[in-house]
């Protein structure tokens, strides 16, 4: 409720049971081995027990915990009794991987502070673990103090924050360290402490338990303490091996264009000058917030520890990160931005950690390079301003108690205005606007009753959807087109398949692959990409068509867009039925499609011309009025067998955007015909070279003005038809609006055609 | 007796005879009927016998009328009766099965994905939103940097970006469209922008590098967050019927301010948890919020004066939900066993 949102939610138990606590009592060796040893352990109240281990932490006092005989560990074992010679081991000792607690494998878990026969899955208990969903403007929250603060402020709660006690010595820590900054811009804060007396090893059972259940792994004791720390209070610390760091000395300054550098996941980089880098007296150490370096990492045999806590600058690390493409727990906060005046907190926080941890020794002081310290500042909210943004009345005393309960100071309050100051872990405050979405947050979204009483200005709602487009898609699918809608991406083939400029193909920078490498140019491959698909799957008749953008490249980053309208006809024209298996479709059904819609649209007869486009092998253009707005035809052969399409293919693609000019807007009502038609059927001889469009056009030019309409209703070649001709059947309807005609009315006009289409054409009165 | 009358007496018992064994030869209601036309039709036998009444003499007249009458009922009733017996025993042609399917006629449909978006888009149309439309290859000012998403600002780092070459890229939602509306119209402002935005995320169930959003802006004075939640409301019912609940989450956009995202109750379950609520009784919607101030600063608005909200929506996602579809790939297979059952 608190823009927190919670992504998982896991209760954690542990998964063993029949486990104990036990105390060594004696060890010796196990006769002809030479690493296992034979201990007696004493499990309190449950009794004694004789155990083979082989762990090198078993010693005489130690505190371990005794999986007995019959125990159940994670992974359904179950432990029994094993001999070993002549010995029987009653169960084992167990590490805490054993037990499925941590990742740590390789020594007993020792228990500091446990009665022995105590059942330790009760000492363990059980944990939750929440998984946080944090946005980025919250840095804040990236810590588990930040949640904290929130769910205090929000439930009215108090919140309590680690304090830090650091057993500091007597020793300064001038004496052993020296901080310079050349680059102030990028790193404003720098902070160094030192400690020695260090000893390396495991961390404790609660540290490292809390570190891997949220996904972290346990190292040792001082990397353990940074991580810890950075998920308690938000704050990345890196821990360098004093002993390794030249002269004792941090200098924070870029790196050189091309220097290299190993970080301690062993990886080496090549940096710019750009790259913000912590150096020791002579080379770096490591990339500043984010990752430290191979040459001054913590090892078992550390003694002395510099401790940095620091404050980069978010962009430079951001740069950093995204040029070296690494990502860090530790550039993840810094990029989002820590605060600059916690620094010195989470510093004695560790400080603190690896005292009690690692019995490490702690100067006095920390050296601090902060020349430039940021304050909280200042921001006014004005109460009228909260009602004018969110619409709901929130009473002035619950706007103060939400700022203070997120610890922003509260400096004057009026009901004009409350002034704040900001407390510099929350970067995400700079705007009243900001103040006003806090208060929003903690007084809930849901506690704003919805407004239903908007008032609708009618003269803002002009448009809607394209309703000639509407049109279109309602004619498409009424002819029995499904609408498809593919991808904006082609492959390689795909794309240069269906253009004639190359080089105006759209390429996309970083395309998810190379069959989604290019944007389309037409819709029809992918078109043709679905109808595959169908076929595939056994739906070989397939209508489809597309609406959608295709994309042209003008020049160096210059793009041109434009909607295109597509179809595509195969397979069976009608769907199967008991009277008998339909035709298979041709080109007349994509010119078909094209002139219904073409006719619907805009009221005019469409044109084909015939053209030449590659992965058509019979096209024509299409146009309106004298104007292009598309082509039909049917798909290449050889274009189809690289697509594996083993069926012919018609399709059709229109330039909406041309064809959108074009479509009628207005319509005007013509009579319906009063009068009867004459109607005249007229067969002819027609010479194969003679197109059926030529014969219609003379029949038009010469028929008078009544001839109303003209349909070729057969085509016929074969018997009683002499080779090298065909046989074109006509009706013709003769019509006045005024008047029945006569039948020698219209006999002198038939006459007349049949005059011309003689002289023009050669075309003559099939004989009956 | 007339010579006329004789002689119409015979043939009217003669057709009498003939008509008894022609009925006889009948067994199909077609011969049945031709018989009905030959014997009493317009041009029929008995017809033309009354034709011929008026050649007779007067008082000869009643008595031939009578027996022509006779033959008439003879002949009506065995019509009858043979009808009656053909339909019981039952034809030889063919029985006519009216349980043959029916013709199948093809007719295509509307993708689902573009009937839910047309649906969306109608909604808020009715509500008094225009629709805007803009360019699917955008410049990085109108997608990132006037929406308040500088370069190297984290947020960037949400929504992974096909980029071209320059400073164009394909969209990555549709809300360059408000400011691109907001440049060249000054406030009030009430619009949706549908359309297609693209990500670089691997196809999957739920991603698609290729998918469709309905953005809606709304600038004006004294427009509130508490319009936004009536508008969201508004939606929600008129989407998924009256009974519908909304629920709003702080979250965070860089051009928005406050921000949310933004819940139905499930409507499948009424809100009591089910499978495709996952059992929470809510649905995730989107995003939405109060458009912040520095976006105006874009545009050149005066935040003192306007306020305004925004919201967006996934056409796939509400169509998922809608339709109970479980991989969103289905909406661009174009499987036509997919699409026909829309
Ligand atoms: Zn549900």
């Amino acid at each position: 409720m608190l823009g927190l949102e919670v992504e998982a939610f896991e209760k954690i138990s542990p998964q063993f049971e029949g486990v104990v606590a036990a105390r060594v009592v004696s060890v010796k060796p196990l006769s002809g081995s030479d690493h296992l040893l034979v201990a007696e352990v004493d499990a309190g109240p449950t009794g004694t027990f004789t155990v083979v281990s082989g762990a090198p932490n078993v010693r005489p006092g130690a505190v371990g915990v005794l999986a007995l005989p019959g125990a159940k560990l994670p992974g359904g074992k179950e432990v029994t009794e094993r001999r070993f010679g002549d010995v029987t081991s009653s169960g084992m000792l167990c590490s805490e991987a054993e037990l499925g607690l941590t990742s740590r494998a390789d020594e007993l878990w020792l228990l500091d502070d446990a009665e022995p026969g105590a059942d330790v899955a009760q000492l363990v208990g059980e944990d939750w673990v929440y998984e946080i969903g944090v946005t980025p403007n919250r840095p804040d929250c990236l810590g588990t103090v930040g949640i904290a603060r929130e769910l205090a402020a929000y439930y009215g709660l108090s919140l309590r924050v680690p304090q830090p006690q650091v057993p500091e010595s007597q020793e300064s820590v001038s004496k052993f360290v020296a901080v310079e900054v050349q680059d102030q811009e990028n790193c404003p804060r720098y902070t160094a402490r030192y400690l020695w007396d260090v000893t390396v090893r495991p961390s404790p059972f609660w540290m490292a338990r809390r570190l891997e259940l949220t996904g972290m792994r346990a190292i040792n004791n001082i990397v353990d303490v940074t991580n810890y720390v950075m998920l308690e209070l938000g704050q990345p610390l890196h821990a360098f091996d004093y002993d390794l760091l030249e002269g004792g000395k941090i200098v924070v300054r870029k790196a050189s264009e091309g220097e290299e550098f190993v970080t301690l996941d062993g990886k080496l980089h090549k940096l710019d000058a750009d790259t913000l880098m912590i150096c020791d007296a002579q080379q770096p150490v490591a990339i500043a917030g984010v990752m430290g370096g191979e040459n001054s990492e913590v090892r078992p045999e550390t003694r002395r520890i510099l401790l940095e806590s620091a404050y980069f600058k978010p962009e430079s690390i951001r740069r950093t990160r995204r040029k070296l493409a690494i990502n860090t727990e530790s550039s993840y906060r810094f990029e989002r931005g820590v605060d600059p005046n916690g620094v010195v907190r989470a510093s004695d926080r560790a400080a603190e950690l690896m005292a009690s941890t690692a019995s490490a020794k702690v100067a006095a002081g920390v050296i601090d390079v902060y020349p430039q310290p940021h304050e909280p500042w200042q921001l006014t909210l004005r109460p009228k301003r909260v009602v004018q943004v969110l619409g709901a009345e929130i009473p002035l005393s619950k706007t103060t108690s939400i700022l203070k309960g997120l610890e922003l100071d509260i400096e004057s309050t009026s009901d004009e205005q409350i002034a704040v100051r900001v407390p510099t872990f929350r970067p995400d405050l700079t705007r009243e606007i900001d103040l006003i979405e806090e208060i929003a947050r903690h007084y809930g979204y849901d506690s704003i009753e919805p407004d239903l009483r908007a008032e609708i200005d009618q003269t803002l709602a002009g448009r809607g959807r394209d309703r000639w487009l509407d049109r279109a898609r309602d004619l498409l699918t009424a002819m029995g087109f499904y609408e498809a809608v593919n991808l904006s991406f082609l492959s390689t083939l795909e794309a240069k398949s269906f253009t004639t400029e190359p080089d105006r193909l759209v390429r996309v920078r970083n395309p998810l692959g190379e069959e989604l490498a290019w944007l389309r140019p037409s819709l029809l491959p992918g078109l043709l990409a679905s109808a595959v698909r169908n076929i595939n799957r056994r739906t070989e008749s397939v209508m489809l068509f597309e609406h959608g953008k295709v994309f042209s490249r003008r020049g160096e980053g210059s793009y041109e867009e434009h909607t295109a309208l597509a179809g595509l006809v195969t397979g069976a024209f009608a769907l199967r039925h008991w009277r008998g298996s339909p035709r298979l479709v041709d080109f007349y059904d994509a010119k078909g499609a094209v002139e219904t819609l073409l006719d619907r649209l805009t009221g005019e007869k469409a044109n084909f011309a015939p053209v030449e486009l590659p992965w058509f092998d019979l096209s024509f253009s299409v146009a309106v009025k004298d104007r292009t707005v598309g082509v039909v035809g049917q798909l290449a052969e050889s274009l189809l067998q690289k697509f594996e399409c083993e069926q012919s293919v018609f399709a059709f693609e229109l330039s909406w955007d041309d064809l959108r000019d074009l479509c009628r807007e207005e319509r005007v009502y013509k009579p319906v015909p009063r009068f009867p038609a004459v109607v005249q059927d007229l067969a002819l001889l027609v010479d194969e070279q003679v197109s059926a469009g030529a014969v219609e056009e003379v029949i038009r030019k010469h028929g008078g003005p009544y001839l109303k309409h003209v349909e070729l209703f057969d085509l016929y070649r074969g018997k009683q038809i002499p080779p090298g001709k065909k046989s074109l059947a006509y009706t013709l309807r003769f019509q006045a609006d005024d008047r029945t005609l006569t039948e020698d009315e219209v006999r002198e006009w038939i006459d007349q055609i049949l005059e011309a289409l003689k002289s023009e054409l050669g075309v003559v009165l099939r004989p009956r | 007796m007339g010579q006329e009358a004789d002689s119409l007496l015979n043939d009217v018992k003669t057709a009498r005879a003939s008509f008894e064994q022609e009925i006889a030869q009948v067994d199909t209601p077609e011969q049945l009927d031709q018989l009905r036309i030959k014997y009493l039709g317009r041009k029929g036998a008995v017809a033309g016998f009354f034709s011929r009444l008026p050649k007779l003499d007067p008082a000869e007249r009643p008595a031939a009328g009578n027996a022509i009458n006779q033959l008439k009922q003879f002949v009506t009733k065995a019509i009858e009766e043979k009808k009656r017996s053909l339909g019981s025993t039952g034809p030889r042609k063919p029985v006519f099965d009216a349980s043959l399917p029916g013709t199948p006629f093809r007719i295509g449909s509307r993708h689902p994905l573009l009937q839910v978006l047309d649906e969306i888009v109608d909604i808020f149309a009715s509500m008094g939103f225009s629709v805007e439309t803009g360019p699917e290859i955008e410049r990085d000012y109108y997608n990132f940097e006037a929406l308040n998403i500088p370069p190297d600002h984290p947020s960037r780092d949400l929504q992974d970006t096909f980029y071209l070459e320059g400073d164009k890229l394909l969209r990555t939602h549709t809300s360059p469209v408000q400011i691109r509306t907001m440049e060249k119209q000054r406030p009030p402002v009430r619009m949706i922008a549908p359309g297609r935005c693209f990500r670089k995320d691997t196809p999957d169930a739920t991603h698609s590098p290729t998918f469709h959003q309905v953005e809606g802006l709304c600038v004006d004075k004294n427009v509130t967050f508490a319009d936004l939640k009536g508008v969201i409301l508004a939606f929600a019912q008129k989407l998924f019927g009256k009974d519908v609940r909304i629920r709003f989450r702080p979250s965070f956009f860089p051009f928005t301010e406050p921000s949310a995202e933004y819940d139905f109750s499930c409507p499948m379950c009424g809100g009591k948890g089910c499978r495709v609520c996952k059992y929470t009784g809510w649905l995730e919607i989107s995003g939405a919020g109060m458009v912040d101030p520095a976006v105006f600063g874009f545009v050149d608005y005066d935040p003192e004066v306007y306020t305004g909200y925004a919201f967006g929506m996934g056409v796939e996602r509400i169509a998922m939900l809608k339709h109970m579809i479980g991989d969103i790939r289905l909406f661009y297979e174009n499987d036509i066993r997919f699409l026909s059952q829309f």
